[in-house]
């Protein structure tokens, strides 16, 4: 086409838009240089040009195009790159919250450099050094064995020691708790994050249905999706939605990216956002199991009756008992079967209308609507802000709702089912809908009656016969159709006329005052009753030729007569009803499943970023892990090691201190033999051989002597090592256990008679027997899991431990327990128990086994040793496994945030705003804004020239 | 393709490397001002798990120095105590002021007027080698072995070896099951003696004026029938001396204290005793009983029990170092002489099997043979007292001979203590000297690398300033 006098005015007129436009999308790129996510943007522009025929041809001969046309702004972005930087984000996410973790663990139990003033090579640690100065004061007290005060020495230390160890386990329990917060923080702002991208989803859906780009609002997109990206590992897809009319939308689908290793899982592709659906994270509460009538195939509890594992009308308890015995949470004994109403237990009508008896055997009526626990475990509430949190810490992702807390239906493709003329006719040929109440599912039915194609065609059917239609047309021609025929009105004779008229028709309608005569309008013939509705008093133009037995009339053959012989039809079998021409209808049904979005409960490793890793360090035990735990949730949850690993080696080395020493220090006086001794009468013992008691080893019936190597601990006996004859006499006089079996330790605490050198009675100056206790037992716990008892149950840990209420009270500290042969006490200052036992606990190599400590619900942990080692050594350890743990983290984050970076600079060559870039585009947008000008006036002066100048001669 | 570098991406860039820079230099600055070559666990856990490894044995050599050095001490002062005895014990002839310079003067004498005196001396010298044995460290007695919270040596009263205060001897009288006891006559007393009866007493006589109607006799001998009056039955194996507790130092039976002799004890059993349960004790205190400590000799345990090589008995038990302890039998012939009077007396040979070993018992005894000889004359009391004398300074001389062997092992043992002690004392100093080369850096490495990273940081600022100021903006220029 070419262009008009004055279309080179529009052509400039365009330019100087574009470069205009040009200008202001340069200008915002320089304005949003600093704006986090911004993504430049780029004008797009196409030469502007009118395809065509044209009217005039254009004299030039030349199509010209007609200027610039300015069609839309986009984004310079590279999805592939998106990616790339979300996974890694990801990974600087998890290695970030691990090593902060991890370092804010190392606050607490790091001791490099401390203990000491720095350089002078006295950084001992707390922890270690108070374990060596325990071992110094035992040092000292072996060598001043006997003066109370090296005690005291010994238990100053020991006391400084627990209070370490209570402080580094309320240290450990502060980051616990600091890190519980951070997870619920970094939940909540996941969760904003979601319901963000959510509403923006939904206005750019809104923009882009209006042809708006909304560019900005994808930056805040993106920038939120990159944030999402450092908590959660995602995969983010984008799609084309139908919106109706043939116009598609772009859709925006957010899912966790398969995280799991374990392949069957696919709990770890749950979707978090889909278009204008989002989800939000929870993390779990412990239930209140009293809450929840039902129990479902795989043990979940549940308030849907639909989905309890087994079915039955709830019968009412107290049903036909006695009066007196009524349960007060359900109706009278009069009443059989129970349903809820509002929350409330009533009676039902019958079994039919009953509820489903409840099959949770914990449930308890008073407990309704009280769904989980508080921290205390002991407090049921109905809020979920008040429960606590699942051990585990595990995510549920809520079902897909929209901004109005619509809830997201997919449906899938139909199955198609055989149905029959009586299903499509019950419906009315409508579709019916279900809902199953153990899902919510809907499913749709829609009936179809399915026409034959099977058409027999009348050969000799002809459309212009004049004598095979019974009517005629207005134009003529045979119709069989009366309503296509031409209409003939059927006046009333009797209209306007008295019936005393002569001319009064006695056969038509007997009604003076209508106009017509009535016709019935299926059969189509007159009646004897008058009307002035014109609609319905006419009949068909009937045809004069009209022959009833000619056939070409019809269309169709019917389809019942389709075998029957041509020569024997008869116009009976003829139709032009193409129901009876068409062969048998077929039914089916096409049911729909129309499935809510569900919530799903994620599994252990279905996360990986920034709140797995926190969930991680609050649940890792590494070694003290359930091997439950290991078999059902994750089979490298002995590899990971979170806070409670720390706080549970923390618990074992305190444990196993304060048991070895307890142990250690109790026992019954013995022979340097380390035979159990009783005191006997030696008259020629004592002092100047004027007779004393002496100690004698202790030998039982069946000849077994008592020695301390047989003992388990202070009080069990290894009783594999008596013979049958000792323990059938300990059972005869009554030396057993609680469990009614004999037991040495019985035996040894029991009171016995003093008796004489020669094992006869020994009998004092009065000439009285003297009583004792078989064995002399001393010492006792050093340690306690309360300063204010003697307690080692519940078990010692970091946080109880404790200098025993006996210790407190005095010296308890047991130097020894040998009495030197003849006598019936150890030398006042032998060490023997110290050097042999107390000493040898600083060489010696303890085995150190998880399962040591018990903690309430975790059952099932492994008992082969963890580590093989001193106290300080296993203290030592412990760091160092904390230090190296750090140092992969620090490795993993270091390396994990250069390639985000790299990532990122890589984005931001595509992406980002450069001045250069900006710089260059403002001198071009000018210098063609300045063209665009000059343009114009070239063409005013032209067209001065032309309207002005042309002609005129001078 | 060469990527697009950007303002914006230069800047993340620049922003990422500035703070890495400025850690490297606050890492620099941290390593200066410590000199410690790491700071936490998680920069080096092997070398900083070396590192504790190292210290745990720089606070136990420490501890065990610290308690070789209590040791020493007290080795010292039983050094000290030995050296003291051992001057007493000096067998020496020359040595003037010792026990047996004494003893040979008592005994070669010729007139041994001063055998009284000399006894005396002599029993001072015991009664001071038993104040030098139990001499103290700090609260401690340095001999007692492993009772070192009681007085290790003393003098208790002899007891009598008799003594059997509740064997049928040791009863007056007897009851009527024919058991003893002390009671006597009594009414109603169901441990009261039996009455003494009227061997004439004859039942069918009536009359009372007949002795025979008297089922009794009193304390003279005379019939009655008065209960009240009857003596006690008395008990025909009766032994006084069984009642008695303690002996004199001439042997005979006493209750009284302070006229018994005196026995040596050593932590409350009798030294010189060769009964048996005594012996036993006295065995095990001397040999069975340890104290051991750990002064790092490699300290390990065997079979639930401490090896002996790998810890250091500090149990000084005092009758190990006085000669020892029991009895030994021992002869001494005293020659046939002719007193003034030109009385002969043949050779006598008498053999005693109750000669002390320990030399304290020994000293004690010849200074109580020494006081009991003539005033007079010197002469011992008896023969027997002679040759007791004889015998027992020739027992002087072993003992003596058998303390200077333990004295000379204490000596080697203090040696020994020492020479740990500078070898502990080189080991915390070589373990300290492991520590500083690990745990410290060198102070002109850690200086150099932060002027380094100064430098690095320093430059990592200027090259921030040029990126913001170099770009087309800057030069662009409309008319």
């Amino acid at each position: 086409m070419g262009i008009g006098t004055f279309g080179s005015f529009t052509q400039a007129r365009l330019a100087i838009y574009a470069s205009q436009t040009g200008l202001t999308v340069t200008g915002n790129n320089i304005s949003n240089i600093n704006t986090p996510g911004y993504t430049r943007q780029r004008l797009d522009q196409k030469s502007f040009y009118n395809a065509g025929a044209d009217r005039y041809y254009s004299s030039t001969g030349a199509k010209v195009g007609q200027g610039v046309l300015c069609y839309g702004l986009s984004q310079l972005r590279d999805p592939y790159l998106d990616i790339q930087y979300r996974s890694k984000s990801a990974e600087v996410g998890a290695m970030d919250a691990l090593l902060e973790g991890l370092n804010r663990v190392a606050g607490v139990i790091d001791e490099v450099g401390k203990g000491g003033e720095i350089a002078e090579g006295k950084e001992f640690g707390h922890l270690l050094a108070q374990f060596q100065a325990v071992f110094k004061t035992l040092s000292n007290m072996n060598d001043q064995t006997g003066h109370n005060e090296y005690d005291s020495q010994v238990k100053a230390a020991c006391q400084t020691l627990t209070t370490l160890l209570q402080k580094y386990s309320r240290g450990l329990e502060e980051q616990y708790n600091n890190t519980v917060g951070m997870l619920e923080n970094n939940v909540d702002r996941v969760n904003t994050i979601l319901t963000n991208i959510r509403n923006l989803n939904e206005n750019i859906r809104q923009a882009d249905i209006y042809g708006d780009d909304a560019l900005e609002m994808r930056d805040e997109r993106n920038l939120l999706i990159d944030e999402l990206s450092e908590y959660i590992k995602i995969d983010v897809t984008y799609s084309m939605e139908k919106v109706g009319v043939g116009a598609e939308i772009e859709k925006l689908t957010i899912r966790l990216d398969n995280a799991n290793p374990d392949s069957a899982v696919h709990t770890d592709e749950t979707v978090l956002i889909d278009g204008i659906y989002g989800s939000q994270l929870s993390l779990d509460a412990v239930l209140n199991e009293k809450a929840y009538k039902y129990v479902e195939a795989d043990g979940t509890l549940t308030n849907n009756p639909a989905r309890a594992a087994d079915q039955a009308p709830w019968k009412n308890p107290n049903f036909g008992k006695d009066p007196a015995d009524l349960d007060p949470n359900y109706p009278d004994e009069t009443v059989e079967f129970l349903k809820m109403v509002d929350g409330k237990i009533v009676a039902a009508n019958d079994a039919n209308d009953a509820g489903v008896q409840p099959n949770n055997p914990e449930y308890d009526p008073t407990q309704e609507g009280l769904l989980y626990m508080k921290e205390d475990g002991k407090t049921a509430t109905a809020t979920y802000a008040e429960a606590a949190h699942d051990p585990n810490f595990n995510i549920t992702v809520s079902e897909l709702k929209d901004r109005n807390g619509r809830l997201l239906y997919t449906i899938g493709k139909p199955t198609t089912l055989p149905s029959n003329e009586a299903e499509f006719l019950a419906n009315g040929g409508k579709a019916t809908t279900a809902v199953d109440p153990a899902t919510g599912a809907i499913e749709i039915t829609t009936y179809i009656k399915k026409l034959s194609d099977e058409i027999i065609r009348n050969p000799r059917w002809n459309k212009g016969s004049t004598t095979a239609y019974p009517y005629l047309t207005g134009s003529g021609t045979g119709t069989s159709d009366p309503q296509q025929a031409a209409k003939v009105y059927q006046y009333n004779p009797n209209f306007g006329k008295d019936p005393a008229d002569a001319d009064w028709d006695p056969d038509a309608p007997q009604d003076p005052n209508s106009k017509y005569i009535l016709v019935d309008q299926t059969t189509m013939k007159p009646t004897n009753q008058g009307t002035n509705d014109h609609t319905k008093a006419w009949t068909p133009k009937e045809n004069p030729t009209y022959d009833a037995t000619d056939i070409t009339g019809y269309r169709y053959i019917k389809y019942a007569s389709k075998d029957k012989d041509p020569a024997t039809l008869t116009v009976a079998d003829y139709t032009n009803n193409l129901d009876e021409a068409r062969g048998e209808p077929t039914y089916i049904k096409e049911v729909y499943e129309k499935l809510p979005s569900t919530a799903v409960k994620l599994d252990d490793n279905d996360l990986y970023g920034k709140l797995q890793s926190q969930r991680e360090l609050l649940t890792e035990a590494g070694e003290f892990s359930s091997q439950d735990t290991v078999a059902n949730i994750d089979e490298n949850a002995v590899t990971k090691r979170g806070i409670p690993y720390y706080q549970k080696s923390l618990d074992l080395l305190a444990h196993t201190f304060a048991t070895e020493l307890n142990k250690i220090n109790q026992g019954y006086l013995t022979n340097p033999n380390g035979e159990i001794v009783t005191q006997v009468w030696n008259p020629k013992g004592g002092p100047s051989e004027a007779g004393g008691m002496e100690s004698q080893a202790i030998t039982l019936e069946g000849g077994y002597t008592l020695k301390t190597s047989d003992m388990l601990g202070p009080k069990e006996w290894d009783m594999t090592k008596v013979p049958e004859d000792t323990k059938q006499w300990l059972t005869d006089n009554g030396y057993v256990n609680d469990k009614g079996e004999p037991d040495v330790i019985a035996y040894l605490n029991s009171t016995q008679t003093v008796k004489n050198l020669d094992g006869t009675e020994y009998k004092d100056a009065d000439g009285n027997p003297v009583k004792i206790t078989a064995g002399t037992f001393r010492g006792g716990n050093l340690f306690s899991n309360n300063g204010d008892t003697n307690d080692d149950d519940p078990p010692i840990t970091a946080g109880n431990i404790s200098i025993s209420l006996d210790w407190a009270s005095g010296p308890l500290i047991v130097p020894s327990f040998v009495c030197p042969t003849g006598f019936t006490e150890p030398a006042s200052s032998d060490s023997d128990n110290i050097i042999k036992n107390f000493t040898s606990f600083a060489y010696k190599k303890l085995e150190f086994h998880p399962d040591a400590v018990s903690y309430e619900g975790v059952e099932n942990v492994r008992h082969d040793s963890m580590f093989t080692g001193t106290l300080e050594q296993m203290w030592t350890n412990t760091c160092t496994i904390l230090g190296s743990d750090q140092e992969i983290a620090t490795k993993s984050l270091d390396n994990a945030y250069g390639s985000q970076v790299s990532i990122d600079t890589s984005r931001a060559s595509v992406s980002s705003v450069d001045f250069n870039d900006e710089a260059m585009n403002l001198m071009m947008y000018a210098k063609a804004y300045n063209a665009a000008c000059r343009m114009m006036t070239t063409i005013d002066s032209v067209l001065d020239k032309l309207i002005n100048n042309t002609g005129m001669t001078t | 393709m060469i990527p697009r570098m950007t303002t914006t991406g230069s800047l993340k860039g620049y922003r990422y490397n500035l703070q890495r820079s400025t850690f490297t230099l606050n890492k620099s600055i941290t390593t200066v001002m410590t000199g410690r070559a790491f700071n936490s666990f998680a920069e080096d856990p092997t070398t900083a798990a070396q590192s504790f490894r190292l210290r745990r044995a720089y606070l136990r050599t420490s501890t065990q120095y610290n308690l070789n050095e209590s040791v020493v001490r007290k080795y010292d002062v039983a050094f000290s105590s030995m050296t003291s005895i051992e001057k007493v014990i000096d067998t020496d002839p020359e040595s003037k002021g010792a026990a047996y310079y004494a003893i040979l003067r008592a005994l070669n004498d010729p007139d041994a007027s001063g055998r009284n005196a000399l006894g005396q001396e002599i029993t001072a010298h015991a009664n001071d080698m038993v104040q030098f044995m139990n001499g103290r460290y700090g609260d401690n007695f340095v001999f007692s072995g492993a009772d070192a919270l009681n007085v290790p040596l003393t003098w208790e009263p002899t007891a009598n070896p008799d003594y059997a205060p509740n064997s049928p001897e040791s009863f007056k009288y007897l009851m009527d099951d024919g058991t003893g006891t002390n009671n006597t006559v009594g009414t109603n007393d169901p441990a009261a003696a039996l009455r003494q009866p009227n061997p004439d007493y004859d039942a069918t006589v009536t009359d009372p004026a007949d002795p025979k109607s008297c089922q009794f006799l009193d304390a003279k001998g005379e019939p009655t029938n008065d209960p009240a009056q009857a003596a006690p039955r008395a008990n025909p194996d009766y032994d006084e001396s069984v009642t008695k507790r303690y002996l004199t130092s001439d042997g005979e039976p006493t209750d009284d204290e302070f006229k018994a002799g005196r026995t040596l004890c050593y932590r409350g059993v009798p030294v010189d005793s060769n009964e048996k349960t005594t012996l036993e004790k006295l065995d095990y205190i001397s040999k069975g009983e340890k104290k051991y400590v750990d002064i790092g000799l490699g300290y390990d345990m065997n079979g639930g029990k401490v090896e002996s090589s790998s810890v250091y008995n500090i149990a000084l038990q005092a009758v190990n170092f006085l000669g020892g302890y029991g009895l030994e039998t021992r002869s001494y012939t005293i020659p046939s002489y002719t007193d003034d009077d030109g009385v002969v007396y043949p050779e006598q040979t008498f053999t005693f099997d109750d000669i002390p070993k320990n030399i304290v018992s020994i000293t004690d005894e010849i200074g109580t043979i020494l006081q009991r000889c003539s005033p007079d004359n010197g002469k011992f009391a008896s023969a027997e007292d002679e040759a007791r004398f004889n015998t027992l300074v020739e027992a002087f001389e072993e003992s003596a001979f058998r303390v200077k062997d333990s004295y000379t092992e204490l000596t080697t043992q203090a040696q020994f203590l020492k020479n740990n002690q500078e070898q502990l004392a080189s080991n915390a100093y070589t373990i300290n000297e492991q520590i500083q080369g690990i745990d410290y850096v060198d102070p002109a490495a850690a200086i150099s690398d932060f002027i380094f990273a100064k430098y690095c940081y320093d430059t990592a600022l200027k090259v921030g300033n040029s990126i913001l100021n170099q770009t087309l903006m800057d030069y662009m220029n409309f008319t």
